[in-house]
């Protein structure tokens, strides 16, 4: 097979510090900038969960240090239930937005993708660099929200009107929520203009022999992923767009009329508060699935290194991912079963809903079928991406229950919510970026990460998540409504503090053991292991660069790719992995 | 980069709008598969642009029909509006616009230089015409007492014609660059490429138009 040899045209090298690592057009730098962007958001969302706990396991306990951090938060060290509620809401919107929706797609999508499909670069450098930047931005807006007058918004992260329409709802509903409004709305066009840089960049720059079919899981994970931001975020900056009018305009799309807040009637009305629900939903259910599809690329992807073998069903994993993809735009309305919908059209929520096990369920028995008879390598990231499997089961089943009007009905707005959506999009999202990082990490930086370190910090995390999210379910099934501030004013609420208390000390431990991954990832920067460009003796093509990759990914020509992205094992073959770019004879 | 484009490869026009035919073939076996193949350029491929600018109408299009939706659910096309005049006098602006965006098209298909860069000024002209059309527009709302939050129609009209203005300035942006940026500094295919984009863009604001001025202020 002779091979093409092609005399590729330099790329620029930027030549200051700020060219190269600020502004830069490498999607690699990008790729790294959010991924940090990612990490600094997880660490706050941390945070801002561990005081929520605080507040709900001991919600008579005086914090005297945290008053003096957070002189607004709290009163004679007491937390303050408008602190507690916007602790609520910005936690939710940090993780969802800036870390779950950031670091698979766009951290590891940037770095990963051209070089999986043999391209020097994205299609549109500059227009990568806009959407970081404008990430960043919104970003910065949203923490700016935590230190206006009145503080965070308080709405939670789906931000319901009328409430969230009217400044004197509360504290935190002024300025707070304006600026919540206004990171949102730049989140929205920074996630178009990645979306279209990801479609456009697959389509038209695989190198020869990449076709559609022989791209790894990972790249249909962020195309698929591409294709659902770019028609739900549209969506979610219309009904940001018109909250905002409601708020500052005198308009009032979402106010019914003569609604009476805090006793003053609120002037305008006419306009449904369901309206907001439909539009929000229909961009907030595609988007659980755009956090979730590019981690099952990633998983599908260490699982088969780390298996030794082919990923089972590779074209049924391709289907199911864009059958997920695009069954999540029929079902926005299982959120809203309570909200007095026509049971029939709740019914079809329902149907749909339920199909959606079917796909998922496929990707699940793929994943098994993947390891069955395998001889597994239990590396760190292998064992991040079967609890992956495990997470999305275990959190998977409960959304069965929850896609049931009649089912829903009861545990709708309870901790039965939020313990399955925090184990499937949550938690098991998580454990894909902690695959993807440990995976990764050789390539990303030149060095390996402990192992040892890696597996404790891997089964203390395992252990912690369930044993925190676990009894999140046993709390709704009790009946015990999310978002309160105060379990102490309820009776039926009681009994059920001792739970609280453990899942408070859970976390905290669980908070922890992320130390050890911090101090792994900065350890190993410095004192890791060397690592050659293929450690994990993988096949597709980010393992046939240098390790980094070099500016321009490729040396000099671009590879030639003769083979499907998983070919490990195959029988007769001299080793058990077969490179994309290794030619048949 | 002109000197590394091989002119059969790379500067063929592209049919098909960027590669979708690729699905499904190749797989495992064999060495049929092929890529996109435009990899060894650095600057966007000619159908990258064209790619691009349809995902941007796709996703144009969402936000349009997700506020049409919301128009929907509130009712707001049974609430008084008035109907001046002066759509009238915008409506032929953008419409005879995209006549002249097609003949500048034309134009460079047949390499007369002159005429492009007058049926593209033309265009850029008509657009602003039909931008001030649309501030009259508001303005003869306002004066008949609709203010944005006079009701639900009202507000809807300001949001819908605003947004539209908002997307055909970045039309006159695009415009305003096909023109300004000169013949030498790029191919002839990819600046082919980009002005037939630029085009399409243009015709589908073009079409917008005509589907919100029915929306707002003829659908009762």
């Amino acid at each position: 097979m002779s091979e093409e040899i092609q005399a590729l045209p330099q790329i620029k090298k930027p030549a200051t510090f700020i060219g190269k690592y600020v502004f830069s057009r490498d999607h690699k730098i990008i790729g790294l900038q959010y991924f940090f962007l990612a990490l600094a958001a997880a660490l706050a969302g941390t945070l801002m969960s561990l005081l929520i706990r605080l507040r709900l396991a001991w919600p008579q306990e005086r914090w005297p240090l945290l008053e003096m951090i957070f002189p607004n938060g709290f009163s004679d060290g007491l937390m303050k239930p408008e602190f507690y509620l916007a602790m609520v809401t910005m936690h939710g919107t940090m993780m969802v937005f800036m870390v779950l929706s950031v670091a698979p797609q766009s951290a590891f999508g940037n770095y990963f993708l051209p070089i999986q499909i043999g391209a020097r670069e994205m299609v549109f450098p500059r227009l990568n660099m806009l959407s970081f930047w404008l990430t960043f931005a919104s970003f910065v807006v949203l923490i700016a929200a935590l230190f206006v007058a009145g503080g965070a918004p308080i709405g939670g992260w789906t931000f319901y009107p009328p409430l969230s329409a009217i400044a004197s709802a509360g504290p935190g509903q002024g300025a707070g929520a304006d600026l919540w409004l206004v990171s949102i709305g730049v989140f929205c066009l920074a996630a178009f203009l990645g979306s279209i840089n990801f479609i456009v960049t697959t389509l038209t720059r695989r190198t020869k022999g990449m076709s559609l079919m022989r791209m790894p899981l990972t790249c249909w994970g962020w195309f698929t992923t591409a294709c659902i931001s770019l028609l739900a975020f549209p969506v979610l900056l219309v009904a940001g767009l018109l909250l905002f009018l409601d708020r500052n305009f005198g308009m009032s799309f979402f106010k019914p009329a003569g609604l009476v807040v805090t006793g003053q009637v609120i002037e305008g009305g006419g306009g449904s508060p369901l309206l907001w629900q439909h539009l929000f939903w229909f961009f907030g259910h595609p988007e659980v699935y755009l956090v979730i599809i590019p981690v099952m690329g990633v998983i599908s992807h260490v699982m088969a290194t780390f298996a030794r073998k082919p990923v089972f069903g590779h074209r049924a994993m391709v289907t199911a991912m864009l059958a997920i993809g695009a069954l999540g735009f029929l079902i926005w309305g299982h959120h809203m079963f309570v909200s007095g919908m026509n049971p029939r059209l709740g019914l079809a929520f329902s149907v749909l809903t339920l199909v959606i096990g079917v796909p998922s369920a496929v990707k699940t028995f793929n994943w098994l079928g993947t390891l069955w008879g395998a001889r597994i390598r239990f590396t760190t990231p292998m064992l991040f991406a079967i609890g992956f499997v495990s997470l999305f089961v275990s959190g998977g089943v409960t959304g069965l229950v929850l896609g049931q009007m009649a089912l829903d009905m009861v545990f709708h707005d309870t901790y039965f919510v939020t313990g399955h959506f925090h184990m499937v999009m949550g938690v098991a999202a998580v454990f894909g970026i902690f695959a993807a990082t440990y995976y990764w990490f050789p390539k990303m930086f030149g060095r390996m990460m402990n192992e040892t370190m890696g597996k404790l910090h891997f089964w203390l995390t395992f252990a912690g998540v369930y044993a925190i999210f676990v009894p999140f379910h046993l709390l709704g099934i009790a009946g015990h409504p999310r978002r309160y501030a105060d379990t102490l004013w309820f009776d039926f609420l009681k009994p059920l503090e001792p739970l609280h208390i453990f899942i408070t000390i859970a976390a905290f431990v669980t908070a922890a053991a992320q130390l050890i991954f911090a101090g792994n990832f900065l350890l190993s920067l410095r004192k890791g292991a060397r690592a050659g460009d293929n450690p994990w003796e993988a096949t597709t093509l980010e393992w046939t660069v240098a390790t980094p990759p070099p500016m321009e990914n490729f040396a000099g020509r671009l590879p030639v790719v003769h083979r499907g992205p998983y070919e490990y094992s195959t029988p007769g073959a001299a080793k058990d992995y077969s490179m994309q770019t290794e030619s048949l004879d | 980069m002109a000197t590394t484009l091989t002119p059969k490869q790379t500067d063929a026009p592209s049919t098909d709008g960027g590669g979708f035919d690729d699905v499904g073939d190749g797989g495992y076996g064999g060495d049929d598969g092929r890529g996109g193949g435009w990899s060894n350029e650095l600057t966007p491929p000619p159908e990258g642009y064209s790619l691009a600018i349809r995902l941007t109408i796709v996703s144009i299009t969402m936000l349009f029909l997700a506020l049409t939706s919301a128009y929907i659910f509130n009712r707001a096309r049974l609430q008084p509006l008035v109907t001046p005049r002066v759509l009238w006098v915008s409506t032929s602006f953008i419409l005879a616009s995209g006549v002249t965006m097609e003949l500048a098209r034309r134009a460079l298909r047949r390499r007369l230089e002159d005429r492009f860069r007058l049926w593209i000024s033309a265009t850029m002209l008509l657009g602003l015409c039909f931008l001030g059309a649309q501030i009259v527009l508001w303005k003869r709302l306002v004066a008949s007492g609709f203010y944005v939050n006079k009701n639900h129609h009202s507000g809807y009209a300001y949001i819908f014609t605003g947004l539209h203005g908002a997307h055909l300035i970045g039309g006159l942006i695009a415009l305003a660059y096909v023109m300004a940026r000169r013949p030498a500094s790029w191919t002839a295919v990819r600046r082919r490429v980009s002005v037939d984009a630029t085009a399409l863009y243009w015709h589908f604001l073009d079409g917008l138009w005509i589907y919100l001025l029915i929306l707002i202020f003829y659908w009762r």
